[in-house]
């Protein structure tokens, strides 16, 4: 658990960070979100005193971070930035094996945890683990990125846009990879990032921040349903909120019996499973997709199946809607 | 089942792109054309001087007379020959072993002209290189240079030309093949001097890149964590660079000569106002600015992200330098090494007024005694090993570019 108290940090004449509380719960992804400027990455580099606070202090788990010798806290905590800062002159393994080497693991050991790590982010350490950073694509370089920074086992990764340089489509599947390694790992993650969306896709909870402060911190329905007045709501933008609110709730939560009055399934097109016209409804798809489907379909009502692909009840677009907007 | 998209129906482009002449089309290169008019008017002018004794006024021999007449003709027509490879558009592998190939034949050639020029029984008689051989080695050379240049050698295969060259040249000095030319009279009477003025030499140029790398990378990376000391540290470090060498020697004579003079225990150790103190420390002084100056531009260069990511895992200020920001800067470093080694080798040259020692000590006596093989025979060797320590020092700064280590 990070507990942020009281926090500012001035540079000069401005104040980069402005009396920030907050506290993060343990094995859970708090994203920081706000135009730039506002003070998110400050915020985060104070958590492993890259930037020391000129007040308040940050406790990760119960201890005070300033009490701790800055070098050892580092490499303690996972980080990863926009760009990714790959040591160019170092091959794949020499980047991950960085932490570990500061923290004089055995040869053998390092080895063993560099394979490990190139196997878990799909890159095959025969091929991979030999190249330097200037052969990798763009999505390669990122997850050896995060590989690195998940190289000593930290249980807090600290992610400053992590995804920026990546173009649309890949970075969507590096966030689904992210949010299934937390997941897996049991990793606490803060993440700073410009895009709501992607805030929203991936927090439990999300922090607001502009000109330094905390404008509001909840979760992303709560964020959505009732945003603080002012530059939170601004910055959630008017037409898109009905939509990022479905795409926070699945089908399990509206699951209806009965069979659907349009079952129709599928019309001409090609093979994206994102395709309203042909994929699957589950009780895992979000509410957003399930939308999409149901207008796509011209449908009242639409089945809802297993993994299997044997019926398990239906959807219907009045319920979808009732779910669209804020709890009245 | 259809795929979409036109990866298959896209046409063939193998034989789009730079166009690779056949022999049936070879055209003509402009730049090759130079060299190669500059080689042919090269005949025109006389190939070496004869003279009687060492002083004497000399008479130029034309290329044709300063030979024997198959040699002459042979050679001739072959180097006419390889400079025509330099006109044509062939592959730069080609015009570089043409222009190698040419030189070679011409120190060859340039070694059978005594024996037809000198008449018997004169044994004070000279033969020196004369504006035509000089045009002709300019040529070829130029024409190497251009081909190797155009080949883009890699690091390791160049400084293998280089040593091969080096090989070449020391082979054909040992077999005693050019004996009879006035350059090689006046090694054969300065033998003992030329190994020390060598070794003096070597030293002095090394030394004072030795030592300007002990003050200097320090300097350079202090700089470059702190601007305030950068903007005072390199303007004054500029202002030395401009200072002509003859004045810096001279202005190093004199604190010199006055420390010596306070304290004789230094007079002892040799530092005195004139000799080999002063100038080591004026090349010192010279070569503080290029090493502190890349030091510093070369640590800029890194990469901020690396820096910052460095730093986020916990790399302490000196694990950071030596693992990541010297590694990285050391190809700019090495620019500035290149540099200050290339300019030292030759400002020794001109140490040797204030008894400094090295290849000037020939040049000098060469100037005041109208030798001018004499001079040569300073000259050429610091033209040699300036140029020997560029090629290394390049060679390891793009090894280091290309193989990151
Ligand atoms: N090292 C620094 N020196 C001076 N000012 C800084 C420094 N880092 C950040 N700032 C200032 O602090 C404010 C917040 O910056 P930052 O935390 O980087 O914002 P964000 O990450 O939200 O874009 C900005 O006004 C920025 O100019
Ligand atoms: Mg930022």
């Amino acid at each position: 658990m990070i507990a942020i108290e009281s926090v500012s940090r001035r540079f000069g004449d401005t104040l980069a960070v402005d009396d920030v509380s907050l506290t993060v719960e343990a094995g859970s992804v708090t994203v920081l979100v706000g135009t730039s400027g506002s003070g998110k990455s400050t915020l985060l580099r104070m958590i492993n005193r890259l930037i020391p606070p000129t007040a308040g202090t940050i406790r990760i788990d119960g201890r005070d971070t300033a009490a701790i010798p800055g070098e050892a806290l580092r490499r303690g905590i996972g980080y990863v930035i926009q760009g990714y800062g790959l040591f160019p002159h170092w091959t794949v393994a020499r980047n991950i094996a960085t932490v570990p080497r500061l923290m004089g693991w055995d040869a053998a050991r390092i080895a063993r945890r560099v394979d490990d790590l190139l196997e878990l982010f799909g890159l095959d350490p025969a091929l991979y683990a030999g190249k330097f950073p200037h052969e990798l694509s763009g999505g390669q370089q990122q997850r050896v990125g995060v590989a690195r920074a998940l190289a000593a086992e930290p249980k807090l990764l600290l992610m400053d846009e992590p995804f920026g340089a990546l173009d649309p489509v890949i970075r969507a599947k590096a966030q689904d990879d992210l949010a299934a390694l937390q997941r897996r790992l049991g990793i606490t993650v803060v993440l700073v990032t410009h895009d709501m969306a992607e805030a929203i896709r991936l927090g439990d909870r999300i922090g607001v921040m502009d000109g330094g402060r905390l404008l509001q911190y909840a979760p992303p329905a709560e964020l959505l349903s009732r945003p603080a007045p002012g530059f939170a709501e601004r910055l959630l933008g008017g037409s898109d909120r009905p939509y990022q609110l479905l795409s926070l709730q699945t089908v399990g939560d509206v699951l209806q019996a009965g069979e659907a009055d349009a079952g129709r399934v599928g019309g001409e097109g090609g093979g994206g499973d994102v395709d309203p016209g042909v994929a699957p409804i589950t009780r895992h798809t979000n509410l957003r997709d399930a939308l999409a489907a149901l207008l796509w379909r011209r449908a009242d009502s639409l089945p809802v199946v297993g993994a299997d692909g044997a019926p398990r009840g239906r959807i219907a677009l009045a319920e979808v809607l009732r779910r669209a907007g804020p709890p009245a | 089942m259809t795929r979409a998209g036109g990866g298959q129906d896209r046409p063939r482009r193998d034989g789009v792109g730079r166009a690779r002449p056949g022999f049936g089309t070879v055209g003509l290169d402009r730049v090759g054309l130079v060299p190669a008019a500059l080689a042919a008017a090269a005949f025109a002018w006389p190939f070496v001087t004869f003279k009687p004794n060492r002083i004497a006024a000399g008479r130029g021999v034309a290329f044709w007379a300063a030979l024997p007449p198959a040699a002459a003709w042979g050679g001739g027509a072959l180097l006419l020959g390889l400079a025509l490879i330099g006109v044509l558009r062939l592959p730069p592998a080609l015009r570089l072993a043409a222009a190698l190939a040419a030189l070679a034949l011409l120190a060859v050639l340039v070694g059978l002209a005594p024996a037809v020029v000198v008449p018997p029984r004169q044994n004070f008689a000279r033969v020196s290189f004369a504006a035509g051989f000089w045009l002709l080695v300019a040529a070829y050379g130029t024409m190497a240079a251009d081909g190797a240049a155009r080949l883009g050698l890699r690091p390791a295969p160049r400084v293998a030309l280089l040593a091969g060259v080096l090989g070449v040249l020391a082979g054909l000095l040992g077999s005693g093949w050019w004996d009879g030319l006035s350059l090689l009279k006046e090694y054969a009477a300065h033998r003992d001097s030329f190994w020390a003025e060598a070794l003096q030499h070597v030293l002095l140029a090394f030394g004072s890149l030795l030592a300007a790398c002990a003050v200097g990378l320090p300097l350079g990376v202090a700089c470059a964590r702190a601007p305030r000391l950068r903007a005072a540290t390199l303007p004054v470090l500029n202002i030395v660079q401009t200072v002509p060498s003859i004045a810096m020697y001279g202005l190093m004579m004199v604190p010199l000569g006055l420390l010596a003079a306070a304290v004789p225990a230094l007079g002892a150790l040799g530092i005195r106002g004139i000799g080999a103190a002063p100038a080591a420390l004026a090349l010192f002084l010279y070569a503080l600015l290029p090493v502190v100056a890349n030091t510093a531009l070369g640590l800029d260069g890194v990469s901020p992200e690396a820096v910052e990511a460095a730093r986020a895992m916990g790399m302490g200020n000196v694990r950071r330098l030596r693992w990541i920001e010297l590694p990285l800067a050391a190809p700019v470093v090495l620019t500035g090494l290149r540099i200050v080694l290339v300019q030292n080798i030759g400002l020794v040259t001109v140490a040797a007024l204030i008894g400094g020692g090295g290849f000037g000590t020939f040049v000098f006596q060469g100037t005041s005694q109208a030798a001018i093989d004499l001079v040569l025979l300073g000259a050429i060797p610091t033209v040699v090993l300036a140029f020997t320590a560029a090629v290394l020092l390049d060679a390891a700064a793009d090894a280091l570019r290309r193989v990151p280590a």
